[in-house]
This record gives structure tokens, C-alpha cells and sequence, in this order.
């Protein structure tokens, strides 16, 4: 990408991670929402990957700078580097999973650990819910649990396309009052992301 | 029968009898060091065969008989980790492959010393099994396994899924404390597809023209199908633990988890990572691991995948196995503890984008670079970089244990082979055991080394420029037709900058004086701070130098440092202390463009000290050997400062 594209392109620099449990359909969720691509022969993520998507969110563009993380990838190597800076994030659990759904309480410790929780934004995600044979969780389970913790809830089907979009831009919504918000207090020093400003290098973005 | 004769149609029947004796017979394989260098080992049909070999499954010195003893062996072994996990299997046993009864001249008396390479059946202890984590390990398998490479064809056949099961969980079984990880199920995969490339069937060993019965006997021993599972897990675990590759999945436990598992070891991939990033890419190519430190690019986001993985995402999985033949037969040849050549992989990978990645502003666009790797078209270049990233490297080792090595002379593991002290850097005049047809495909031939090739040395400093531009040519990925052919071969490796060079030229020197000449490698070595630091006049030098700079350039600086350093390492320690004050100081300006690369040399230079300072009281003979060079290596410093000044 050249950097002048890149220059005006975009208003505000976000990023976005997706977490949750090996084989959930991160990946998918990710491909079908940056490239509308959808395959049921992705290899498990390794580490990370990341891919980046500019959206329109109240007239201004919003360039995500979305992060893939490997399931396994918990509490293990690779999680401080990956939650750093880190402004929404997808929590993903799969509605044919049980256990998947039981293991979101962990991840939502891990976000609390690794982040300041208060200027993170999340949305709670059951994928797979086109696989209506094979279920194992209901929407009302993941209801209830989105109200207990107040996270937003979707249940998403990235073959089908369903819901994708919309939890991102539910997400990318709220990550922008949140700035617009900490932008009026003025001082927020410690805030992980600058306007652009026609001035594209925000050092700090990506990782630490 | 069936299943046999469709992965045959898949992948191609690649086992060669020729060369099966010319290797594993006649032990004959004086010519694989070339065939690897240019990407021809496939062409073998005995690549399987022969990283066993690399992993010391079986010895050059062993006869066919002995190996087939040791091979009996492995299998065996396997047999017995078999039935030890039978009980958990939740899968029938349908597909398992039948136990042979090893019979005939060959499975017997004849091994010879069989000193189980597996570790014998002391390992096998009455196992504690706990059913639920079991189901829970194989569920987990399962569920990568069938994402393992599922657009290939060869992967969905039922008999290969089956083999990556039992294989990774009887690893897993096997090394609890590390289990199963995400990537394990890439390289088995790997090795099963290597593995069937040239496995041979009864049928198919019937029909070979011209073999005796003994010699078919023999090939049913060593590559039948029937011992596939077996002897893919045999090569599995030889890479995973005795090559420790498996260290590189262990989880950053927190210490609350290390005690629960009894294990103090850290994460051995962050300090690998952390090595290529803050050592050896700073060892080869400064400019490049400047600019990615000021972006605080975390190479840990995509060095995890290319060094668990060893390349086989970046890579086409086919390529990647070049790749291997390489990191393997190093192992073997150097008897490196790890795959250590892996990094240096890594590291010319790195320097192959190094021109888009110094044109980039911020992480992410690194990262995207990095996680989206562009194709490698000229693999063999690709190679040749590594081997020359291993040389410079190698070289910094040898230089750090000179004392080690002027008293013992050589390893003993050389004792009964000639010496090569640098992977392939060896030259030599002409190309053995590769025929015409090899070396044909010189369009995208690199350039290798050849004896008396002294252009690659670097001489003259008016030259630099004229390096710059050739070394940018090479590595412009983009441009890969570009990558010049012949004549002026001269700057073709590595080279990039002037202490580069430097350190090149000393690798070549100790490469063809063997040990004979440290001398000269001492002086030349300025950069290496490790020997150059004990050298007080190097300190002077080096804080002369630096003064003037921060005065004419500056003037910030408080005027503690004094003018006078006749004294030694004592009075270093104030130095360096009043140095960090000025970086501080410095670091209130960084919004100043020229001020950041003034940081970033004062940092290098505070470093140096530290590190002076820590190893000033351990060193004396160093010293002693280091006097005699002063003026060369000062002379050297004042000339290296002043032109970044």
C-alpha cells in the first residue's frame, strides 16, 4: 500500500482483535467481513494474522486494523503484544461448541487482565448459527449472558454473511463515541490512537 | 491396496533404487551439500531417507544391515507407545497397520549396536490416564487435523488423517508438559507427505527390473508402506525433542502453572524470537533492524509462525521442504543443539523485503509485509543468503570462544571428518554429482562462492556505493528477474554496510585458514564488542570521538565528561553513567527527525559500555591478545565513527 493513499484516506485509526476458542470461525468471520470471502478449508490461525477494512460510520471513515489470533493462543505467548492498543474486540464463541461457549467467562479474564476494560469496547459473537442441526447453544443462553456482563449479542453465520456486518459496525459505533468522548476531556494522554490529522504515522498504533 | 494406489496417483511414485544405494548402501553422499544448495534433493527420491540420516536415526558409518537393525528398532518402540494408548483410542482399529513379522536375515542378529535412538522402553512407564483429557486432546487434534491442508487432496485421504491422529496424539501423550499445540499438525503433515512421496509397496518393489531377492528384501525393510506410521513418529519425535524444535510450542506458562507442571523452562520461542530481532539481525544488517526497532516492530507476531512452522505458510509447501533439506542437513553437519539455521532463514527472509519495509512508516505495514509474505521465486538465492547470514554468524559465535578453542583445538565430533567451520561456505571448484541437466537451470541460479573468489571480499571503501546498489538488486523481491547473473559477483552476498563487510571477509578468512590465524580476525573485528571492549584505548577512542560529536553537533551535554581518559575501566563506569544522562537528555528532543538517529547511535554506544563494563573484570587474556591490535582496531573505530559522524 503507498503511504499517500494511505494518508487521507481515513479519519480515525482503530484496532480491533478477535478472540475466542480454537475453531469458532474467527478466521471467517474476519475474511467474510474484509474480503466477503468465506472457506471451510482454513488452516488454524498460527499466531496471528491481521487484515485491515475502512468502513463509513456516521460520515466519518474509520480505517480497522483488525487482528486474527490463534485460539490456543491464550494466556500463552503471544497475548500482551496482541491485546496492546487494542480499542474492540470481538469475542467469539461457536453455537455447535459447548464447551467454546463456556469458555467465554476466561476470555472475558483475559481481556481485563491484558487491557484498560474501560476503553475497550466489545460485542459478544455466536457464530456458526447456520448450523441449526447441530447447535448447541441457544440464542437465549447467549442472551443472558451477554446482559449479565451488558455486551451487545449477535448471532453471526459468516458463510451465510449474517450479522458480520453488523456487529462490526455496532462495535466500530461505540469505539467512536468512546474517542469522540475522550477527545472533548482533552487529556488522554495515555490513549493508544491519534486522529490522523492528514498525518498518517500514529507510532503507537499496532503493538506495544 | 485401493487406498495405496490412489495416493500413489496423488503424489507421484519419487523412489529412486539407484540412489538408494549410491546413500543408504554405499553411504556414498559427498554430493548432497550441492544438491541441497540448488533445490535438487527431491530429485534423490531418497529425501526421507536421508533426513533420518540428518537426524542420526542411523549413521553414516552403519551398514545397510545395521540400519535396517536400528529402523527395526524405532519400530518396535512405536509399537509398544502404541499399545500403551490403545486403550484411549476411540477409534476402532481398523485402519492400524499390521504388525510384521519381522523375519529373514535382515530383522535379526545383524544390527548391530542398537542403541534405541527412541531412548529404549524405559520411557514407556505405566501411564496415568485420565479419559476425559484424553477426549479432550483428541478432540482437539481432530479438530486441526481436518484443517490440516485440506485443499490438497493428498491430505482428505482417510489413511493419512489417520497416521497425523495416532502420530501427533502419542506425541502429545508422550511430552504432556508441551501436549499438543497448533502447527505440530503442519509439520507431521509435512513428514507424512515427504514420507509417501517415496514409500514403495510389495507389488511395486516385485516389479523392479534388475533386483536380486536380497536387495528387495532389503527395500521392504526400509521404505514399505507398512511402516509408515511408524516411521514418519520416529522422524517426528527426532525433530520435536532430540532437535528440541518442540521447545519452540512450549507455552509461556505463569509461574503458578510451572509449579502445577514441575517445569522451570521459559518460553524458549520469545528468546529465540528475541535473539534474531535484537542480536543477529543487528549482527547483519544495522540500518534494516534500526528502522524496524524506531517502529517498534515486534518480530514475535510473525517469526512464532515462521519458526514453528519452519516456512511451510511462507513458502509453498512443497518449496518449503527445501528449506528443510537445508535446516536438516545443517543440524546434521554442525551439530547444532537446535535448528539453528532456521534463524538464519529467518533472517534473509527479513533482508529479501528488506527495500519495502525501509520505506515503511509504521508497524502495521511491516506486520502486513511480514504476515503476507511475498512468493519467493528464486529459492536457491533465498538459500545462499541464509548460508552467507550463517557465515557472518557463525563467525561472531567463533570469535567469542577463541579461548575455547585455541585450548581444545578442535571439536571431537570433527575429529573423523574434515573440518567445515561454515555451513557451505566451504567452496568448492567445481559443482560434483550435479550433471548437465542440474546445472541448466541457470536462469534463476544464484551465485554460489567459488574458491579464490576474492571479489567477494570486501576491499575498497569506495566501493560501498557501488554494494549498496547491487545488494538492493539482489534483495528487491519485486524485481526478482533482476538479480544479476554473473560477472560482478563481487557484491553478491550479503553486504551491506561497511562492518558487514568486515565481518564477511573475517568469516571467509577463518573459513579457509581454519583455526590457524585468529590473529587477523581479531583485528579486523572491530565490531564485536565482545573483544573489542576490553580494549581500553577502544573505550578512549570511542568517548573522544563521541564528546567531540555531542559538542559540535549538540552542545546539550553537561560538561562532566572529562577530557582526560587515561585511565581505564574504573573510571568507564562514570562515563557510561553520564553518557545515560544524556541520553535522557536527548530523549526530551526526539521529536527532532535527526535527533532520533542520534538516539539510536547513542543507544548502540551505551550498550557497547555495558557490556564493557560487564565482561572488563572477567577477561585477561582477551586483553593480552587484544593489545597487540590496538592501534588496528582503534584506527578502525575513529574511521567507522567518523563516517556516521
Amino acid at each position: 500500500m503507498s503511504r499517500q493513499a494511505n494518508s487521507q484516506d481515513y479519519d480515525w485509526l482503530v484496532k480491533v482483535i478477535v478472540i475466542g476458542d480454537s475453531g469458532v470461525g474467527k478466521t471467517n468471520i474476519l475474511s467474510q467481513f474484509c474480503d466477503a470471502k468465506f472457506s471451510i478449508t482454513h488452516m488454524a490461525t498460527l499466531g496471528v494474522d491481521f487484515k485491515i477494512k475502512t468502513i463509513d460510520v456516521d460520515g466519518k471513515k474509520l480505517k480497522l486494523q483488525i487482528w486474527d489470533t490463534a485460539g490456543q493462543e491464550r494466556f500463552r505467548n503471544i497475548t500482551k503484544t496482541y491485546y496492546k492498543g487494542a480499542q474492540g474486540v470481538i469475542l467469539t464463541y461457536s453455537v455447535i461448541d459447548r464447551q467454546s461457549f463456556q469458555n467465554v467467562d476466561g476470555w472475558l479474564r483475559s481481556i481485563q487482565e491484558n487491557t484498560n476494560s474501560n476503553d475497550v469496547q466489545l460485542v459478544l459473537v455466536g457464530n456458526k448459527a447456520d448450523m441449526s442441526a447441530e447447535r448447541q447453544v441457544t440464542m437465549e443462553e447467549g442472551q443472558k449472558l451477554s446482559q449479565q456482563y451488558n455486551i451487545p449479542f449477535f448471532e453471526t453465520s459468516a458463510k451465510s454473511n449474517m450479522n458480520i456486518n453488523e456487529s462490526f459496525h455496532n462495535l466500530a459505533q461505540r469505539i467512536i463515541s468512546t474517542l469522540c468522548k475522550m477527545q472533548a476531556n482533552d487529556d488522554a494522554p495515555k490513549l493508544n490512537l491519534k486522529q490522523t490529522e492528514g498525518k498518517e504515522k500514529t507510532k503507537a498504533d499496532g503493538c506495544c | 491396496m485401493e487406498a495405496i494406489t490412489q495416493l500413489k496417483n496423488l503424489i507421484g511414485h519419487h523412489f529412486n533404487v539407484k540412489n538408494f544405494h549410491k546413500y543408504m548402501i554405499n553411504n556414498e553422499i559427498s554430493d548432497i551439500e550441492t544438491l541441497i544448495k540448488y533445490c535438487r534433493l527431491d530429485n534423490t527420491g531418497q529425501r526421507f531417507n536421508l533426513w533420518r540420516l540428518f537426524f542420526n536415526i542411523y549413521s553414516i558409518e552403519d551398514t545397510i544391515f545395521e540400519k535396517i537393525g536400528k529402523l527395526t528398532k524405532t519400530r518396535e518402540t512405536y509399537k509398544q507407545l502404541e499399545q500403551k494408548y490403545q486403550r484411549s483410542q476411540e477409534v476402532s482399529s481398523k485402519t492400524k497397520i499390521e504388525d510384521q513379522p519381522k523375519k529373514g536375515p535382515l530383522g535379526g542378529p545383524l544390527g548391530g549396536p542398537l542403541g534405541g535412538p527412541l531412548g529404549g522402553a524405559s520411557k514407556i512407564k505405566t501411564s496415568t490416564q485420565n479419559p476425559m483429557e484424553d477426549a479432550e486432546l483428541r478432540n482437539e487434534i481432530k479438530k486441526d487435523v481436518e484443517r490440516t491442508y485440506q485443499e490438497n487432496q493428498f491430505f482428505t485421504n482417510k489413511k493419512v488423517l489417520q497416521i497425523l491422529t495416532s502420530i501427533l496424539f502419542i506425541w502429545s501423550k508422550e511430552n504432556s508438559e508441551i501436549s499438543y499445540r497448533q502447527g505440530m499438525n503442519e509439520v507431521a503433515a509435512s513428514l507424512i507427505y515427504v514420507y509417501f512421496r517415496e514409500a514403495l509397496y510389495k507389488d511395486e518393489i516385485e516389479k523392479i527390473l534388475g533386483a536380486s531377492d536380497e536387495d528387495k528384501q532389503i527395500l521392504l525393510q526400509f521404505n514399505s508402506w507398512e511402516y509408515a506410521e511408524a516411521d514418519i513418529y520416529t522422524l517426528f519425535q527426532k525433530l520435536m525433542n532430540e532437535a528440541q524444535h518442540m521447545e519452540m510450542f512450549r507455552p509461556n506458562y505463569t509461574e503458578a502453572q510451572k509449579i502445577k507442571l514441575q517445569s522451570k523452562k521459559p518460553s524458549a520461542i520469545l528468546t529465540r524470537v528475541s535473539k534474531i530481532q535484537d542480536i543477529l539481525l543487528k549482527q547483519v544488517e544495522m540500518p534494516l533492524f534500526r528502522h524496524l526497532k524506531l517502529l517498534q516492530v515486534e518480530f514475535q507476531i510473525f517469526l512464532l509462525k515462521w519458526i514453528r512452522c519452519m516456512f511451510t505458510r511462507e513458502l509453498h509447501l512443497i518449496e518449503s521442504f527445501y528449506a528443510w533439506d537445508a535446516i536438516f542437513y545443517d543440524f546434521y553437519e554442525q551439530k547444532t543443539e537446535t535448528l539453528f539455521f532456521v534463524d538464519c532463514i529467518a533472517i534473509a527472509m527479513i533482508l529479501y523485503v528488506k527495500q519495502p519495509l525501509m520505506e515503511m512508516e509504521d508497524s502495521s505495514q511491516c506486520y502486513q509485509r511480514f504476515l503476507k509474505y511475498p512468493p519467493v521465486s528464486n529459492l536457491p538465492a533465498l538459500l545462499e543468503a541464509a548460508i552467507n547470514v550463517r557465515a557472518i554468524l557463525l563467525n561472531q559465535k567463533s570469535s567469542n570462544n577463541l579461548d575455547d578453542q585455541n585450548e581444545s583445538n578442535q571439536p571431537s565430533i570433527y575429529s573423523d571428518k574434515q573440518f567445515n567451520s561454515v555451513f557451505f561456505a566451504q567452496p568448492t571448484d567445481k559443482i560434483e554429482g550435479v550433471d548437465a541437466q542440474v546445472v541448466k537451470i541457470s536462469s534463476e541460479k544464484p551465485q554460489f562462492k567459488m574458491k579464490g573468489d576474492e571479489d567477494l571480499i570486501y576491499k575498497d571503501d569506495n566501493s560501498i556505493e557501488k554494494t549498496n546498489q547491487n545488494q538492493q538488486k539482489f534483495f528487491n523481491p519485486l524485481q526478482p528477474n533482476k538479480i544479476p547473473q554473473q560477472q560482478k559477483s563481487q557484491q553478491q552476498s550479503l553486504s551491506i554496510q561497511p562492518q558487514y563487510q568486515q565481518q564477511q571477509q573475517q568469516a571467509l578468512t577463518i573459513s579457509q585458514t581454519t583455526q590457524s590465524n585468529n590473529q587477523s580476525s581479531i583485528t579486523t573485528n572491530f565490531f564485536d564488542s565482545s573483544l573489542s571492549t576490553t580494549n581500553t584505548k577502544t573505550i578512549k577512542t570511542q568517548f573522544q570521538v563521541e564528546e567531540q560529536a555531542q559538542q559540535s553537533k549538540k552542545d546539550k551535554t553537561q560538561a562532566t565528561v572529562k577530557n582526560s581518559i587515561s585511565i581505564p575501566i574504573q573510571q568507564a563506569e562514570e562515563m557510561f553513567n553520564t553518557l545515560e544522562e544524556t541520553l535522557k537528555f536527548m530523549k526530551q528532543f526526539k521529536d527532532n527527525s535527526n535527533q532520533q538517529d542520534l538516539l539510536m547511535k547513542l543507544t548502540e554506544m551505551k550498550d557497547l559500555f555495558d557490556t564493557s563494563l560487564n565482561e572488563n573484570s572477567q577477561t585477561t587474556k582477551q586483553q593480552q591478545i587484544n593489545q597487540q591490535d590496538d592501534s588496528g582496531i582503534s584506527s578502525k573505530v575513529v574511521g567507522f565513527l567518523k563516517k556516521k559522524w
